[in-house]
Parts: structure tokens; C-alpha cells; sequence
């Protein structure tokens, strides 16, 4: 094949001395070994096959480096320096400098990705014709070489050993056979059953949800003590007032009256000094709604033109424990919403929780609920709102129904509606058409002597339906202009407040138009146009978007004090630890005593703009900034 | 005010037929240009015409006759190998592999179990001309018309012999894809075979990661053992083989009678020569009757527990599908059991608005027909280990160098090695090159003793 | 001598008897698929854009490097908007081309000045990797006049369209040769009312 080297002729020398007569023992005629036919040629195809051979696998070595190192269109999309740049952008987009960085970072990624595939092409190209030109080589160099078969070197013909060929052979198959069957067993036994058919499994899911639900719903509430009748199964059991009003768990808090009785938050913060700043935390989306919470969970919603999240964070140190986006759900519409404030109206509504999901509606109409664990339990749209600012009704629950206020400007009628929605399954449980105007404020639920009242605010009427039915009770005309505070319930009396009509306070209970037989008092004054009022059911605090504070007696409608701060802005006053907190705009939080006459308590004060009403958790406070959110308390 | 009433009408149509252009999407109607103007139309490149469909069939049947011609009649290698690499450019390299034979299989399972599928007729000729032809020839198809086949046999360098118990152990795999492969395309339709196809990256040059992987392992593997893929995957080499093994005509080793010169034995690299039984142990036919009874009792038996334990395999195997996998994601993540890391199946799921119901139904329903279909799947495993079973118990009796039909690819190999063909076509000694490389070698074992 | 004979006629005989058998199965096999296919066309792989949900797996599913799958626009349906949710990013910072601003990674849609308030937005095909941003853009605030089509001078038609395969929408349908786009706007309305007669 080659020359000989001189170790071969040694070698060579050695064995002739060593043995001279094996050659001569073979008969005459036999060639033993390979002979080469053509050794130059031989030499000259191998010496082709070696080099071509060798930059084939240079070339695909290349291209495999190349294949793992990016440059393809997945790493196109999925870009993390892009997006992060794009994301400083959003915050700076006057940076001059970063649109700089990111168009030549999108250059860079175009220009690679498209000299990757045409380099790629051409090295495919290069590797497949050295690799023929290998073979090719190869394979005349091996033709040249030509070995014959001999048989005396073989031994004994096969057939003397079939007999034990063929015995091998059964058993392997056999063995082969078995093999294959312990591995379906293996396959079939040791794979998990499918899940949605899966007995097993279909048990644990229904476990967590029995275990945490409130099991004294129907057992405590049997009369005179007796011994519970057992109750007819409910769809799915929910929490009781009681148990839900130990959580700040939708926008007002418990029974929406602003009121806060549990802890004892703190009356003074900074964050510039971080006095009582016990974290804060940073979210993708802005909005202006304000956190629901159930023990720890805080759930607040953020959104933007196309993206929708529901966060949900740690209140005892912040830290986020999942968010989920909406997704794609079949629209009547995919036309982003009117919202009013730009950006942050994209999530003006409130979500409300019941301990095992959270529930959330936004300004384009999706509504969802998302489980404890950051899954989306159901999501669907209820159709594209047309109410001028943007839809911002909070979400409220009554037993196992989320109840939707949905009032639009529909210059025919018939567009506003309620709806009852199913917690579990997000099936509209009843659907309320009603010819009133757009409305801008959140639903409350009042328990009654009569029985549970959905009270709604809408132009020109205050409305009270069944929350089980959506069957309307009564109305009273009282309200006027564009709604948006929310109603309270203090003191069996159900009391709505707005600029452009004054407050009102009607007795519930009634059917029909109640305008002139319910209403127990009506005034004018400063009252607000946005911020709902509070109650701690001695007194009702309203605070005008300008600043005005005035305390009423919700029993006359008497004002007891007045006060002109400087909190503007549109965040509702809240309640607790027997002050009332004023939250305005520029992030200040003036502290008040709840009592019969003005006096200043303390202060705080956060460094962003604030559009969400306060909500609380233990002895702290949780503001919501559109895009920060704070947990306020004594360290 | 006639003439403003004759307009009415039209204004009417005219309306209508705009609501009706416009559709219902169009939240920002189109704009009327000033003067006019030419708005681009969609280019729509052709696909591939219809007709070359039919010259991919005339291709094939030229090759068919051709490699039948040449296996049966001209007995050459070397026209076999030339055939091959035309066949490799053609169907591989220039077709891209589609469409192809082993891959028609899919297409046949489906269109038989599926009402709403027909398979066109292109592809029904690629399946059958193959199969047709191997009753009357053998399986000439494997050995220069198949590009699968083809680039294998070029791509063989130094063959390693398997033992024959390895042999015979790997070659129930390529059953096993065969009955996977059609569970597949009957339960779901899924094909395996184009899916999971070595090759195809290979001749188009462009794939995904494993896909390259898997081509080149085949042919690094396929370098030192011949034809890997053909002999221990092919699921269309197992119908060919058993259509090979009753074919009318077959690969003859010797042009004329065996002289038992045993210069073949090693020659085949796909252990498909049977060695000629002369002077064979001595066997008690009693036995070997014995042995084959039991064998073929064993067979009802053995398809028993296969079908049994194929069962168990059904809802396993139904994850690969689409829906069942969605399926279970979606159930889990309602249920809360798993991460609630957003899942790309579970959003798009969720999008296109369709009831979790109707999903859970449709894959309770492919599970179930993978279940049902796993049970003939294990049956057949069953069947197809039992009956090589008893092909074990019994041994050839003839007495020549012949071919095993239905291994037999037919690349002519064998042909050069036989003492007798060699006779008829002249030696390769006496070429003049190979007369000079001969003499020098005589000269250098001359000067060696 | 006799005994081989008898021996090799029953195998003949055996062998001739599973040959015609395989033939008859083989051909009542495909005589019925080919009876039940009335002569059966070649279909090609299709997207159907109104199942689309613009996932963007058809920009990496498919085992070309460079997705056989293409936006197109139907010009007739477009808007012509200045703020083209097709073209822009949701909340440009700004409503030129900059990169900063373009929702297409690859820069494949080119934006030309029509008229007065309009403009113009023409898919540069060698560039458009297939990612469907425009697609989502486009169909979910605007016209919906931007989809995605197979481009048939690309595909190498698989048996098993690899992309199908993971389709989530199920968008995926085999067409016959003489129509193998499914388009929106005229053309589509065109395709429709040839294939009713």
C-alpha cells in the first residue's frame, strides 16, 4: 500500500529468517492476502479519500459549532437583549441613545441570522461533496485491492455447526421476545395513567378543594343548635361572609364600605427615608386597580393595549409568586378599549378572591379566573365595552357567583347588563339586560332583613337587584352625570354620592320605583365624582378629587366637619385602626382621625403616582403605584 | 326625481355587495385612493404539477423492470450500484424522499381505517409497484431502486458479519416498527416512519438536530455493517420480505449448478446466504418434527401474552398525539397539579375557544383507539416471535449455496464471488492489471522463502 | 433422489399458493383504496388563516432553516393606517420605521407613504422568516389583512408537514393542486366562487 518503512523490512527480514517454510507449506497457486492492483493509483485515491475525508469532517464540525452556537431563527425571536432594551425603552422613550442600541442590536441579529443560513447552505453544499468525493475515493482505492476468499482458512463448514446455530438462534429470538414483552409490562405498568382518565387522580383533585372549602356553612347555622341537616350539595361550596371578611379580599375591602377592622397599620411612612417601608416590588404591567388579598396573596391586575396579568405576591415580603397572562380567548372584538388615563385604564378594575381562585375582569371585556397557583381556571370575554373612559367596574362575589356591573353607553338600550358568573366554571349563571347609562362604579352586595341586595350605581338610578336571580327589586332616582364612586351600607341605610347629583341615602327593601317612598335623605355639597366614600358606620367620609374632605352622619346626611387638604387625585379614603387614610395622587397619604372633628394623625408618603385605593394585610398596608407595589408597616 | 329613484336600487346592490366584500372583520375600511390605484395582488407561486407526480410513478417502474432485468438477467454489481446512485440522486436527492414507499405505508393504514382520507393515486403506486414486483422478481426494489436502500449499500465499506443469533434477534425490531408504524397511522393518523426517518435530513440537507443525529449515526453505523436501517428497521422490508420469500423468481448465487466451492460464504455483508447443507450434522427428523410442534403450539400461546401486554401500552403510546397531550395538560393545570409555569399548548388551547369538554372527549376517544389497536399490535409481535420460533426449529436441507428469499436484497454481491459465474464471465485474473499485480505478488512470496 | 423431488414440488407448490394469495390481497388491497379514491389528486399542505391563532411555531417548525411558511397581504382588505398594528409595536415609542418601533424582527414589512393619511405595507418575502407578529397584530387590531400562507415555490411538501404536526389551531389543510393557497380578501372571495362551479 505505501513504501515499506524500514521497521517493516526488518520485520519483513526477521520473519523470512525466523520461518522460511511457511510459504513453501501452501499449495501452489493460492495468493495469500490482498493484492493491490494498481499501487499508484491505490496510493493517489487514498491519499484523495484521506484529504477529502478530512475537510468534510472540518466542515461539519463547523456547522455543527454553528448550529449550537445560535444565529437561527429561534434565537432570533427569543432575544433577551432585545426585549430587555425595548423594555428601557418603554421607561426612557425620549433615549435617543437607546433607539441607537436597539436598532444596531436588531441589525446584528438580522445580518447573523441570514449569513448564518446562507453560510450554512453553502457549507452543507461543501461537506456532502467532499463526503462523495471520500466515498468515491474510498471505494476505487478498495477496488483496487482485491482479496480472494479462502476457504481452506475457514475450518469446518457451516452446516457442521448449524444444529447449534440454530439453537442459539431460537433461544435469542425467545430472549428477544421476552425482552419486548418486559418492556410493554415495563411501559405499560410503570407510565402514568392518562390523566383526565385517571380515577386515582380525579380523587385528588376533588380532595383540596373539599378540604378548602368552609365547612361550617351549613352545620353552624343549623337552628337552635340541633344537629346539622345535612344540606343538599351545593355545586361547589364557597366562603362565608364571616370567613371572607377576615381578608381585604376585593376593592373597598369586606362588605366594599372601606373599612378595615383587623389590624393596626402603621400612621407614618417614607420612602425616601424607607421609615416603615417594608418592601416594594416592581411589575411589568401599570394599572390603576387596586389589590385584593387572601391571607398572604396579594392579587392585583396589570395590562397593557394587548397583555392582561394577574400578579400575585407575598404580602409578607413581596416577592412574586406567579403571574399569568391571559392569552388568547375567542373575542367578539380584538379592538383594544377607550380607557381613560392612557395606559394604566387597561387594568382599572379590581379583582376579588374567594380563598381558592382569584377573579378579574379588564377594560376590553376578558374576564378570568386564575387558581391559587397561577393557573387560568376559565377565561372568556364578555364583549367590548363602550363606556367613553374605559370599563372600571370592580368585581364583587355573592356565594358561589362573581357578579359583573357591565353598564354602557347604548344610546338604544338594552346594552348595560348584569351578569352572575359561576366561580368554578365561569358559566354566566344569569344575565341582567337594563336600559340605564354607562356607570363607572362598583357593585355591592348588603345583606338585609328581606334578604341579600345587589346595589348597583348607574345614571339616573340607584339599583337594587337579586344577586341569586338578577331579578331587579327597586330603584330610586337619584344619581346623575357620568357615576363613578361606589355606593356604601351603613346603618340599614344604602347611601351613593356624586358631584353632579349630590348624595342620597335610600332604604332597601322596596320594589319597584322607590324615589319617592325609600329615600330617606338627600343633599348637595362637595362630593366626589370618582372616590368612593367610607363608613365605619358611625360617620361617612368623602373625599372630592380636589382635595375636599367632609365627614357626614349617614343618619341625616348632616355634614359634622369639612376640610380642604391637599390630597387630590383619585384613590378612595380608607379605614382603619380609627383613622381615616386619604391617598392621593402624588403617592401622599394624609392620616385623619375617624372621629367628630378634624384632626391630622400622621403621614405617608411613597415616590409614585397612585391611582388604586389602599388594601390591607395584618397590622400593614399594601399601596399599589401603577407599576410598584409597597407593603407598609413597622418593621 | 325619477332618475334619483332609478338609482336606488343600485345604490342598495352596491351597498350590500360592499358589506358583503368587506366581510365582518374590517374595523378600518379600506381607503378610496384619489385616481385610483393598482393594489398588488398575492403572488401564488404552483406547487409541483400534478403530471410530475406520475413521472415519479414512471421513474419508479423504469427502475423496478430495470433492477429486475439486472438482478435476474445481466447479474452485474457494478449496473446494480449505478442504478442505485441514479436512484439516490432521483428519489433521494432530488425528490427529497417524498414520496417514497416505506412512507406510503402511512398513507395505506390511513386511507384504509380513515373514511375521510383517500390516498392519491401517486402514492398508491409507490406502494404497490414495489410490492408487485417483488412477487415476480424478488426483492430488486432493496437493491438499486430504493434510495433508503442505495445510499446505504454505497456507503458499506468494511462489513463485520453478525452472528446469526444477533441476526435473527435484531431483524423482530423491524417488525415491531412495522406494527408500531401502523398502530400509528390507524389510531391517530401519526407516520412514524416519515417522522422518524434517518435519511430524510440527509437528502434535504436541512433538519432538525436529532434528525442529523440519527441519519448519520445509520450511516456511520452503516459503513462496517451493512444496511442497518434495511435490515433492522424497514418496516416496508418486512412486506417485501415476505413477498421476497415466495417470489416466483429469486437472487440465484450461481448462474448454474453449485459446485460447493463454499467461495460465497462469506460474501453476503446482510447474512442472507444459506450454506449449503452438505455434510451436515446428521439430525433425527422424530425430533425436528417434535421441535416444530412445540414451536407452532407455542405460537397461540405467545400471541396471547403479547396481546395482553400490548394492551397495557395503549395509553402510553396515545401521548404522542397532539390532543391527548393537550388534554392532560389542560386537565392537570385546572386540577392545580402541576407548575404554573404558563404552557404553550394550554394558552393556544385556551385560544381557540374550543370546550375542555369536547377536548376530554376527543382524546378519551384517540386513547381508546389506541388501547384497542395496541392489543393487535402486541398480538402481532406475538405472532411474528412465534412463527421465527418455529423457523428456528427447522433447518434447510438443500444442498447448494442459495439465497435466504427473504433477506435477500439483492445487491450482487455474491455474484463476483462464485467460482462458477466466474467461469461464464471470465476471471478477474485475467485481467492484464491483475496479471502483473499477480506476478509481483508470486515474486515477493518467491523471495520471502 | 425422489424424496428431494417431492420435497422441493411441495414447496413449489406451497410457495406458488402464498404468491397468488399475496397478489389477490394485494390487489384487492389497493383496488378498493384506488375504487374509494375515484382517482384521488395530489393534495398540498395549506393554512387555513382563519383558524390561525398566530402562534409563531411556523417559524420554527418547519424543517426548512428558513420556515416555507411566509406572511402575505391582501391589499384589498388593508387599512392603510398610519398606526399599523401589523407594522408597529403595541405602544410605539415613536411612528417610523425605526427599529425600536417594527414589530417585524426581520424588517420584512416595508412601510411606503401612499397619501395623506395613508400608508402602504408590502411584505418583502425573501426576508419574512414567518413568525406570524404581524399576523397577531394585524388580525387581532386591525383588518386582519396580513396571514400566513404556505409558499409552494419553498415547500417541499412532506408527507407529514412537520409544522401540522404541532399546529395548535389545527390550521393546517391539504389542498388540491389547482387551489393550493386559501387567501383572504378577492383573491379568496375569487377562489371561492371558482371552486362553486
Amino acid at each position: 500500500m505505501s513504501e515499506p518503512t524500514p521497521q517493516n523490512d526488518k520485520a519483513g527480514a526477521t520473519a523470512a529468517q525466523a520461518a522460511p517454510a511457511v510459504p513453501a507449506a501452501k499449495p501452489e497457486g493460492f495468493v495469500i492476502g490482498a493484492v493491490v492492483i494498481k499501487p499508484e493509483q491505490f496510493q493517489m485515491a487514498m491519499a484523495v479519500a484521506i484529504l477529502s475525508g478530512l475537510c468534510c469532517v472540518a466542515v461539519s464540525g463547523i456547522l455543527t459549532y454553528n448550529y449550537f452556537s445560535g444565529g437561527n431563527v429561534a434565537s432570533l425571536l427569543e432575544d433577551q437583549e432585545l426585549t430587555t432594551l425595548k423594555h428601557q425603552l418603554q421607561k426612557a422613550p425620549k433615549d435617543d441613545k437607546l433607539k441607537m442600541k436597539i436598532r444596531r442590536r436588531d441589525w446584528e441579529l438580522r445580518n447573523n441570522l441570514f449569513h448564518r443560513l446562507k453560510f450554512d447552505e453553502t457549507g452543507t453544499y461543501l461537506a456532502a461533496f467532499s463526503f462523495i468525493l471520500f466515498l468515491g475515493a474510498l471505494k476505487y482505492a478498495l477496488s483496487l485491492r482485491v482479496e480472494w476468499p479462502n476457504p481452506l482458512e475457514w475450518g469446518a463448514r457451516q452446516a457442521k455447526k448449524e444444529k447449534r446455530t440454530h439453537m442459539i438462534s431460537g433461544l435469542a429470538i425467545l430472549g428477544t421476545g421476552m425482552l419486548t414483552v418486559g418492556f410493554l409490562i415495563f411501559l405499560g405498568k410503570g407510565s402514568p395513567g392518562l390523566a383526565f382518565q385517571d380515577p386515582e387522580l380525579a380523587k385528588r383533585v376533588e380532595a383540596p378543594a373539599a378540604s378548602g372549602a368552609d365547612k361550617s356553612e351549613g352545620g353552624a347555622e343549623g337552628p337552635g343548635g340541633e344537629p346539622a341537616v345535612p344540606q343538599p350539595e351545593l355545586p361547589e361550596s364557597y366562603p362565608s361572609n364571616e370567613e371572607a371578611a377576615k381578608h381585604w379580599h376585593a376593592f373597598r375591602g369586606p362588605g366594599g364600605s372601606g373599612w378595615y377592622r383587623l389590624g393596626k397599620p402603621p400612621l407614618e411612612w417614607d420612602e425616601k427615608s424607607g421609615k416603615n417601608i417594608l418592601w416594594k416590588t416592581e411589575l411589568a404591567l401599570g394599572g390603576v386597580s387596586s389589590p385584593a388579598l387572601w391571607d398572604n396573596h396579594i392579587f392585583i391586575t396589570g395590562a397593557d393595549k394587548s397583555q392582561r396579568v394577574i400578579y400575585c405576591l407575598n404580602a409578607d415580603n413581596g416577592k412574586k409568586l406567579w403571574e399569568v397572562e391571559l392569552g388568547a380567548i375567542k373575542r367578539a372584538s380584538n379592538e383594544a378599549p377607550e380607557v381613560f388615563e392612557a395606559k394604566e385604564g387597561f387594568a382599572a378594575c379590581s379583582p376579588v378572591t374567594d380563598g381558592k381562585r382569584v377573579y378579574a375582569v379588564f377594560a376590553n371585556g376578558d374576564i378570568a379566573a386564575a387558581n391559587f397557583k397561577g393557573k387560568i381556571v376559565w377565561a372568556h370575554n364578555l364583549g367590548l365595552p363602550n363606556n367613553g373612559y374605559g370599563h372600571s367596574s370592580s368585581l364583587t362575589r355573592w356565594k358561589n357567583l362573581i357578579l359583573v356591573q357591565y353598564d354602557q353607553d347604548g344610546s338604544e338600550g338594552g346594552v348595560s347588563a348584569l351578569f352572575g358568573i359561576d366561580a368554578a366554571t365561569g358559566e354566566v349563571a344569569w344575565e341582567t339586560k337594563r336600559d340605564y347609562g354607562p356607570s363607572w362604579c362598583s357593585p355591592i352586595v348588603i345583606e338585609t332583613e328581606s334578604g341579600p341586595e345587589l346595589i348597583t350605581v348607574t345614571t339616573p338610578m340607584l339599583v337594587s337587584n337579586d344577586p341569586a336571580t338578577g331579578q331587579e327589586l327597586w330603584k330610586a332616582d337619584v344619581m346623575a352625570g357620568e357615576v363613578a364612586p361606589s355606593p356604601v351600607f351603613s346603618d340599614g341605610l344604602v347611601i351613593a354620592a356624586m358631584a353632579d347629583s349630590g348624595m342620597a341615602a335610600v332604604k332597601p327593601g322596596g320594589s319597584g320605583d322607590v324615589t319617592k317612598t325609600q329615600v330617606a335623605w338627600q343633599i348637595e355639597g362637595d362630593l366626589p365624582d370618582t372616590a368612593s366614600p367610607a363608613t365605619n358606620g358611625t360617620y361617612v367620609w368623602v373625599l372630592t378629587s380636589d382635595g375636599i374632605l367632609t365627614c357626614f352622619n349617614p343618619k341625616d346626611g348632616k355634614v359634622v366637619w369639612t376640610k380642604e387638604t391637599d390630597v387630590t387625585g383619585y384613590p378612595s379614603p380608607t379605614i382603619a385602626n380609627g383613622h381615616v387614610y386619604l391617598t392621593g395622587e402624588k403617592g401622599q397619604t394624609l392620616i385623619v382621625k375617624a372621629g367628630d372633628k378634624y384632626e391630622e394623625a400622621g403621614k405617608g408618603k411613597v415616590d409614585v403616582k397612585v391611582g388604586a385605593s389602599l388594601g390591607f394585610y395584618k397590622d400593614r398596608i399594601i399601596i399599589r403605584g401603577s407599576k410598584r407595589v409597597y407593603g407598609i408597616g413597622v418593621k | 326625481m325619477a332618475r334619483l329613484i332609478r338609482f336606488i336600487p343600485i345604490f342598495l346592490i352596491s351597498l350590500l355587495l360592499m358589506s358583503w366584500i368587506a366581510g365582518a372583520s374590517e374595523r378600518f375600511p379600506p381607503p378610496e385612493f384619489e385616481g385610483g390605484r393598482e393594489l398588488p395582488n398575492i403572488q401564488t407561486p404552483a406547487p409541483r404539477a400534478d403530471y410530475m407526480g406520475y413521472v415519479d410513478v414512471g421513474v419508479l417502474l423504469f427502475g423496478l423492470i430495470f433492477a429486475s432485468w439486472l438482478v435476474l438477467k445481466k447479474r452485474s454489481k457494478r449496473w446494480i450500484t449505478g442504478l442505485g446512485i441514479f436512484s439516490l440522486a432521483y428519489f433521494g436527492f432530488f425528490r427529497q424522499g417524498c414520496v417514497c414507499a416505506i412512507g406510503s405505508i402511512g398513507n395505506v393504514t390511513q386511507a384504509i381505517f380513515d373514511p375521510t382520507y383517500s390516498a392519491s393515486l401517486v402514492i398508491l403506486a409507490f406502494f404497490f409497484l414495489p410490492l408487485a414486483f417483488t412477487v415476480f422478481f424478488g426483492r430488486s426494489f432493496c437493491a438499486s431502486v430504493c434510495p433508503h436502500g442505495a445510499i446505504q449499500d454505497l456507503i458499506l465499506i468494511k462489513p463485520i458479519e453478525i452472528p446469526l443469533w444477533l441476526e435473527k434477534s435484531l431483524r423482530i425490531f423491524a417488525y415491531g416498527y412495522l406494527g408500531l408504524s401502523v398502530l400509528y397511522a390507524a389510531a391517530s393518523p401519526m407516520y412514524l416512519i416519515c417522522r422518524y426517518d434517518p435519511f430524510i435530513p440527509i437528502f434535504r440537507m436541512t433538519g432538525s438536530w436529532g434528525g442529523f443525529l440519527l441519519g448519520f449515526g445509520f450511516l456511520g453505523v452503516g459503513m462496517f455493517i451493512g444496511r442497518p436501517y434495511c435490515r433492522f428497521m424497514c418496516p416496508y422490508g418486512v412486506l417485501l420480505g415476505w413477498l421476497g420469500a415466495v417470489a416466483k423468481k429469486n437472487v440465484e448465487i450461481t448462474p448454474d449448478a453449485c459446485i460447493d466451492c463454499r467461495l460465497c460464504e462469506h460474501s453476503c455483508p446482510y447474512n442472507a446466504i444459506i450454506p449449503s447443507a452438505l455434510d451436515a450434522e446428521k439430525t433425527n427428523p422424530a425430533v425436528e418434527k417434535k421441535r416444530l410442534t412445540w414451536a407452532i403450539a407455542m405460537v397461540p400461546i405467545l400471541v396471547a401474552i403479547f396481546a395482553w401486554a400490548g394492551g397495557q401500552i395503549g395509553g402510553a403510546l396515545s401521548r404522542a398525539h397532539y390532543n391527548v397531550t393537550v388534554a392532560e395538560d389542560v386537565y392537570l393545570r385546572d386540577a392545580g397539579l402541576t407548575d404554573p409555569v404558563p404552557d404553550d399548548n394550554v394558552q393556544a388551547f385556551k385560544g381557540t375557544g374550543k370546550k375542555t369538554e369536547v377536548l376530554y372527549a376527543e382524546a378519551v376517544a384517540i386513547a381508546g383507539r389506541f388501547t384497542f389497536g395496541s392489543y393487535f399490535f402486541g398480538g402481532f409481535m406475538g405472532l411474528v416471535i412465534g412463527l421465527k420460533l418455529a423457523g428456528a426449529a427447522v433447518r434447510s436441507k438443500r444442498k447448494d449455496y442459495h439465497i435466504d428469499a427473504e433477506n435477500c436484497i439483492a445487491c450482487g454481491r455474491c455474484y463476483d464471488s462464485c467460482s462458477v459465474e466466474q467461469l461464464r464471465v471470465g476471471s478477474p485474473e485475467g485481467d492484464p492489471d491483475m496479471k502483473e499485480a499477480l506476478a509481483a505478488q508470486y515474486q515477493k512470496e518467491a523471495a520471502n522463502s | 433422489m425422489a424424496e428431494a423431488t417431492k420435497t422441493s414440488d411441495r414447496r413449489e407448490f406451497l410457495s406458488s399458493g402464498l404468491r397468488g394469495l399475496s397478489l389477490v390481497g394485494l390487489g384487492g388491497i389497493v383496488g378498493s383504496l384506488i375504487a374509494s379514491a375515484r382517482g384521488a389528486e395530489a393534495t398540498f399542505w395549506q393554512i387555513d388563516p382563519e383558524k390561525c391563532i398566530f402562534c409563531g411555531q411556523c417559524a420554527t417548525d418547519c424543517v426548512l432553516d428558513e420556515s416555507a411558511v411566509k406572511a402575505v397581504h391582501a391589499h384589498d382588505m388593508c387599512g392603510y393606517c398610519d398606526l399599523c398594528t401589523g407594522y408597529f409595536e403595541p405602544d410605539p415609542n415613536d411612528l417610523n420605521t425605526g427599529a425600536e418601533n417594527a414589530m417585524c424582527p426581520t424588517g420584512a414589512i416595508k412601510r411606503n407613504f401612499v397619501e395623506d393619511p395613508y400608508f402602504e405595507y408590502t411584505v418583502d418575502e425573501p426576508l419574512c422568516i414567518g413568525c406570524a407578529r404581524c399576523v397577531k397584530g394585524c388580525t387581532m387590531f386591525g383588518n386582519g389583512s396580513l396571514f400566513l400562507q404556505i409558499r409552494h415555490d419553498r415547500c417541499i411538501d412532506c408527507n407529514e408537514c412537520s409544522i401540522a404536526i404541532g399546529c395548535p389551531a389545527d390550521a393546517f389543510v391539504k389542498q388540491k393542486g389547482d387551489q393550493p393557497y386559501v387567501l383572504k380578501g378577492m383573491q379568496g372571495q375569487a377562489h371561492h366562487e371558482g371552486s362553486k362551479h
